[in-house]
């Protein structure tokens, strides 16, 4: 038996520890964004920041004929059909806004510049090998072979276009709707969305350079909050929106949300089809890329099993372009 | 025998209920209640999941803020449909313990089932409070993508958030077409519709069995479908075939609402325009408390909620036998046609379909005459098989389905002598009523216009068929 003033030490000593738990060791939530679709992923090492941006509406004409009394040629024609943020994982804390809360948990971001207050540190850690032709993946959602995120396009690694960047002023230019801004974490490669795209090639085309390669459309980041929430800033919300503050589902759980970027695409393509959306990253450039030299992307369907049956759900994916 | 080998032994018994516990599936878990007597029954099952959490998190999203968060949805769905999950863990290396295979699929779905799928599913809910009339799976893998063939549903779990849940659905309950083109259909027509009375219908001019199709019936009613079009292609076809509206959800592009046609066949669906079932009919019933039949499971549909629910009167609960029959339309001995594969028994709402959504109708008759019938939705038969040409309509193998047999329980269906049988017909096209219920079908056959063709006939045998 322990002598009472004993205990009495030991019990003010546990209770001294519970209250130093408490007070210096740091609260941290794991976030996760599953980043899908057509996005313009724009590294700003100055910054410290990853913005992940989604763009208006298209319309690029260009002087294709070198003919003065002509009229401008339609080179990329891209109506944009939104973007939203979802809530995949975790717990409203508290929301702003002047419209209520999507039921849903979708959040409509249009004109949106999505930030995290919270976040700081580093340029988010990005792996991404200088592109080169990468051999089709084999359809298997465990493969890690997607993490690099050399999957991911870029415009700017091609032949000829390598001089090219980010036009300035690009936060603020017509051609952008919002963006996310990221600190911190890491960013990699995910597997595509769609199992038929994982298992297809894309054939890129620029100049007279034609290249079969695999791509996704999706990519993940991930990140410790130092905190016990997940706090989201919204600035000039279509939808009026202002704050939204996640909890994770039970603790030690990850919030998890998803940007997604709507497209307009109206059926799976066919073997050969190009994915004409992609056509409208090279507005974002400076020195402006002439039509002619657009690096293309064309679909190349996989070999079709024999047999299977049903109705599916319609669309196909975007994949988006690196800065 | 001493006590630490007593104690040996309990820990042995302990560790292998804790066994048997780990490896049985976690009762069903009611979602969304409905009205007791809805109508739409989901079951919705987990697939390559290892945590039931995770499961549970992904039906919330789908559910509570998938399609109860959906205006049409929860204006006419909510009360008529009633969903329940089911939980199991898939044995780790396996990518589906039902079969699906995920990869390139045929160029239709990405998703492939195995020929048994129902009789799987059947087993998956044998535990089921509730008899479904859909299967919805959930597969865990990182997919957006969904597909839907008869009474079941794949969908990969990055599909949520989308409208592919609320898409399938118009599949599964609105038995809708999609209204979007298949490219690798290229300039072919479409083969010829079964049934008009849905979101696609022949192009005007278009040659039908039944002569030359006039407008779609829709643009007969602009109060009703006011807008409404003839816009080409429907059914993954370019050409012969229509639609009413370029704003639909069974459409292609991002429009997460059901066109005013698409609305309409979805309310009938939910039985906001329902044929009136058979009455109960208790003297055929040997006993209201259904009996097990050896070797399979009674079921009861006693819905228990603290949520409170919408009574329905005028469908109330009664016994129903429910057969899986795999279905061969194309054998050529009459007698290989159809054939029950296994039956279950269960207190439920019975919800037949008399809606002219397929080529066949089943005829259920005893020896006081027809009991009822029903139609099989031609989208149960429908072939997708695709490989390079345009895909065809009609049955291209067997098929495994649910018939519902009411007013039926263990003990009746178990009588002798009774003659209950299952009697299939083919439906000419001369005959065009949109809905056809056991009093139309005695007025149909009587009309000396219409050539039913007896296709098969099933004798229900008073035990349980072979498995």
């Amino acid at each position: 038996m322990l002598p009472v003033r004993l205990t009495l030490v030991a019990v003010a000593a546990i209770g001294l520890g519970g209250y130093y738990t408490d007070s210096i060791q740091p609260q941290s939530t794991r976030l996760e964004i599953e980043i899908n679709g057509g996005f313009a992923y724009i590294p700003s090492p100055n910054e410290r920041t990853l913005f992940v941006a989604y763009l208006n509406d298209v319309l690029e004409k260009q002087d294709t004929d070198n003919l003065p009394g002509t009229p401008d040629e339609v080179v990329c024609d891209v109506p944009q059909v939104g973007t939203e943020l979802m809530v995949v994982r975790g717990v409203v804390d508290a929301y702003q806004g002047s419209q209520p809360m999507p039921e849903s948990r979708i959040f409509n971001l249009d004109e949106a510049k999505v930030t995290f207050p919270r976040l700081g540190g580093a340029h988010p850690a990005t792996n991404r090998s200088p592109w080169k032709p990468v051999p089709p993946k084999t359809a298997g959602h465990s493969d890690p072979a997607w993490k690099n995120l050399q999957y991911v396009p870029r415009i700017a690694d091609h032949p000829g276009l390598t001089n090219r960047k980010i036009i300035n002023g690009w936060k603020t230019d017509t051609k952008v709707n919002g963006f996310m801004a990221l600190r911190g974490g890491t960013l990699e490669g995910m597997t595509p969305s769609d199992p038929v795209a994982e298992m297809a090639q894309f054939e890129f085309k620029s100049g007279t350079l034609s290249t079969l390669v695999s791509t996704t459309d999706r990519t993940i980041y991930r990140v410790n909050v130092p905190d016990d929430n997940v706090d989201i800033r919204f600035t000039d919300s279509a939808q009026g929106y202002k704050r939204l503050v996640l909890k994770p589902n039970a603790p030690g759980e990850a919030v998890r949300l998803r940007l997604r970027g709507l497209h307009a695409m109206n059926t799976p393509p066919k073997d050969g089809d190009e994915l004409r959306d992609f056509c409208a990253f090279h507005s974002l450039l400076t020195p402006r890329v002439d039509a002619k030299d657009y690096v293309r992307i064309f679909y190349k369907a996989p070999p079709r099993p024999p047999s299977g049956a049903g109705m599916p759900s319609p669309g196909f994916y975007c994949s988006g372009d690196w800065f | 025998m001493n006590r630490r080998t007593l104690s040996q032994i309990a820990r042995a018994i302990t560790l292998a209920m804790l066994a048997v516990v780990a490896l049985s599936a976690s009762p069903p878990k009611p979602i969304h209640p409905g009205g007791t007597n809805a109508p739409v029954r989901i079951a919705i099952i987990a697939d390559h999941y290892t945590v039931e959490q995770e499961f549970d998190y992904d039906v919330e999203n789908f559910v509570k803020y998938g399609v109860l968060a959906d205006a049409f949805y929860k204006q006419y769905g909510a009360n008529s449909m009633n969903i329940t999950s089911y939980y199991d863990a898939t044995p780790a290396g396996q990518d589906s313990r039902f079969g699906f295979e995920i990869g390139a699929g045929d160029g239709v779905c990405a998703v492939k089932a195995p020929d048994d799928v129902l009789s799987k599913l059947m087993a998956a809910t044998a535990a089921a409070t509730v008899l479904p009339t859909h299967y919805v799976v959930i597969g865990n893998h990182p997919y957006n993508i969904g597909c839907t063939k008869g009474q079941w549903s794949y969908i990969a779990v990055d599909a949520v958030g989308t409208d592919v849940f609320q898409h399938e659905l118009g599949h599964l309950v609105g038995l809708l077409f999609d209204e979007w083109k298949l490219p690798s259909n290229g300039g072919a027509s479409h083969p010829g519709l079964i049934s008009d009375q849905f979101n696609c219908a022949p192009k005007q001019g278009v040659t039908t069995p039944t002569g030359t199709a006039g407008p779609p019936y829709w643009m007969n009613y602009p109060a009703k479908f006011p807008g409404a079009q003839a816009l080409d292609g429907c059914d993954l076809y370019a050409y012969g075939v229509v639609h009413a509206f370029d704003h639909c959800r069974m459409g292609a592009v991002n429009h997460r609402n059901f066109c005013l046609v698409c609305q309409e066949a979805m309310k009938k669906g939910f039985g906001y325009v329902a044929s009136t079932p058979p009455p109960i009919t208790p003297s055929l019933m040997a006993s209201h408390a259904p009996t097990s039949p050896s070797g399979f499971r009674i079921v009861n549909a006693a819905f228990v909620t603290s949520a409170p629910a919408v009574q329905e009167t005028t469908n109330p609960p009664r016994p129903v036998m429910r057969v899986l029959v795999e279905f061969d339309p194309a054998n050529s001995e009459a007698g290989r046609r159809l054939g029950a594969k296994q039956r279950i028994f269960a207190t439920s709402v019975y919800v037949p379909n008399h809606r002219r959504a397929g080529e066949y109708l089943y005829e259920i008759s005893d020896n006081n005459g027809v009991r009822d019938v029903g139609i099989i939705p031609d989208a149960m038969l429908k072939s997708r098989s695709f490989q390079g040409g345009p895909h065809t309509t009609g049955p291209a193998g067997p098929v495994q389905l649910f018939l519902d047999l009411p007013n039926e329980d263990a003990k009746s269906a178990n009588l002798a002598n009774r003659n209950l049988k299952v009697i299939v017909y083919r439906i000419p096209r001369t005959v065009t009523d949109p809905i056809i219920t056991k009093s139309v079908w005695a007025e149909l056959q009587k009309n000396p216009n219409h050539k039913f063709e007896k296709v098969t006939e099933m004798l229900l045998p008073p035990a349980e068929p072979p498995k």
